[in-house]
């Protein structure tokens, strides 16, 4: 058995102790091995690790050491603090994931459907708004940032359960105007939709524009095609996560499809 | 071999009283020591507890110890008597001068 095997086996036997006492009397048989005679033969002389430990231990005074406290304690101060660091910087790290999959700092604003040339009639159900067939459609809606950091909004894909897609309207396009400033100034004109950073606090219009064209299709009698929505999906991108936002509309807005001879009604 | 026992068992007892009179010959350290007891004919202690003695010793302020280079291999550790040390050993050589005295009447 070389010098190392049996410093090994001592150390293993003396792993309960604490690491400075430990390796104080690790060092103290390192000593003592160096000084043997090359051709010593380990275990005739000192007997086995296991009894030279339990001699020692006998000696010396130290007994068997258990508990969470000993087995803390058999660490080296160094790599407990490294450990200790380690742990503490992967768990910022997992906090710090699990914050940024969790942050949805977007929220609705406002709606609006002022579109020129519509005819706007408030009824005890809500306020209805008409679209002339073939003539402009306008869906505007604010998004916000109230949280703390800058989010890229890549754009709007549609409500909850529709696509802009189904919409009755020919030439969609979105449009972008803003930052609007919190006592409500309003800055730059309508713009053609490109994904843009929101700082936070700021407000920016986004509004939908194309031509109403929702054409008369048979139905039965009784019948009525309408699309609904309740709220937009803002997708936004922030830090190196994608996300959807779902903002609620502060009413709910339907397009009316065809019932009778008016086939172009918005109620909201 | 029981004889070798029975040494050992006895040396136990004064295994500390011992490493602290040939501590008190001179500064030493743990191989001089335990080869200082071959030699006065203490044979059949064990290395560890000769080691085990000298760390309780130090821990409990009876030696102090210090490293110093050495020619023919790594830093020695060497050991000095303390005060208290020097006292551990007056009262130890009494007790022992006691149960000699004792043992002689006793023993054939």
């Amino acid at each position: 058995m070389t010098h190392d095997d049996y410093l090994r086996e001592v150390k293993f036997a003396l792993r309960d102790l604490p690491w400075k006492q430990r390796r104080d009397l690790l060092a103290d048989l390192r000593d003592h091995l160096a000084e043997l005679p090359p051709e010593t033969d380990l275990v005739a002389r000192l007997g086995t690790a296991g009894h030279y430990t339990a001699e020692l231990r006998a000696a010396a005074g130290l007994s068997q050491r258990r508990g969470a406290i000993a087995f803390i304690r058999s660490f080296r101060p160094r790599n407990l603090v490294l450990a200790a660091a380690v742990l503490t910087v992967l768990g910022l790290v997992i906090a710090g994931i699990a914050w940024v999959d969790s942050c949805q700092p977007l929220a609705f604003g406002n709606g609006s459907m002022d579109t020129p040339g519509s005819k706007t009639d408030v009824g005890d159900d809500g306020e209805h708004v008409a679209f002339r067939q073939g003539g402009p459609f306008e869906v505007g809606v604010s998004v916000v940032n109230y949280g703390r950091f800058t989010v890229r909004v890549l754009g709007i894909t549609g409500d909850y359960g529709h696509s802009f897609s189904e919409l009755p309207l020919s030439s969609p396009h979105l449009t972008v105007a803003g930052p609007i400033a919190n006592d409500g100034g309003f800055s730059g004109p309508f713009r053609p939709f490109r994904p843009f950073d929101l700082k936070p606090g700021q407000l920016m219009l986004l509004e939908l524009r194309g031509t109403y064209d929702a054409r008369c299709r048979p139905a039965a009698r009784g019948t009525q095609y309408f699309w609904g929505f309740t709220g937009f999906q803002v997708r936004y991108g922030f830090l190196w996560r994608t996300g959807t936002a779902e903002v609620d509309l502060p009413a709910h807005l339907s397009i009316n499809g065809p019932k009778d001879e008016s086939c172009s009604l918005v109620k909201r | 071999m029981q004889t070798s026992v029975d040494q050992s068992q006895l040396l136990k007892g004064v295994l500390e009283l011992a490493v602290l009179a040939v501590i008190a010959q001179g500064e030493t350290y743990g191989y001089e020591i335990l080869s200082t007891l071959e030699q006065a004919g203490l044979e059949g202690v064990g290395d560890a507890s000769v080691y085990g003695t000298l760390r309780r010793l130090e821990q409990a302020g009876h030696l102090s110890s210090r490293l110093q280079a050495s020619d023919s291999g790594p830093a020695r550790k060497y050991y000095s008597l303390t005060t208290a040390g020097r006292a551990q050993l007056r009262a130890g050589t009494t007790a022992w001068s006691t149960i000699n005295d004792a043992l002689g009447k006793l023993v054939p």
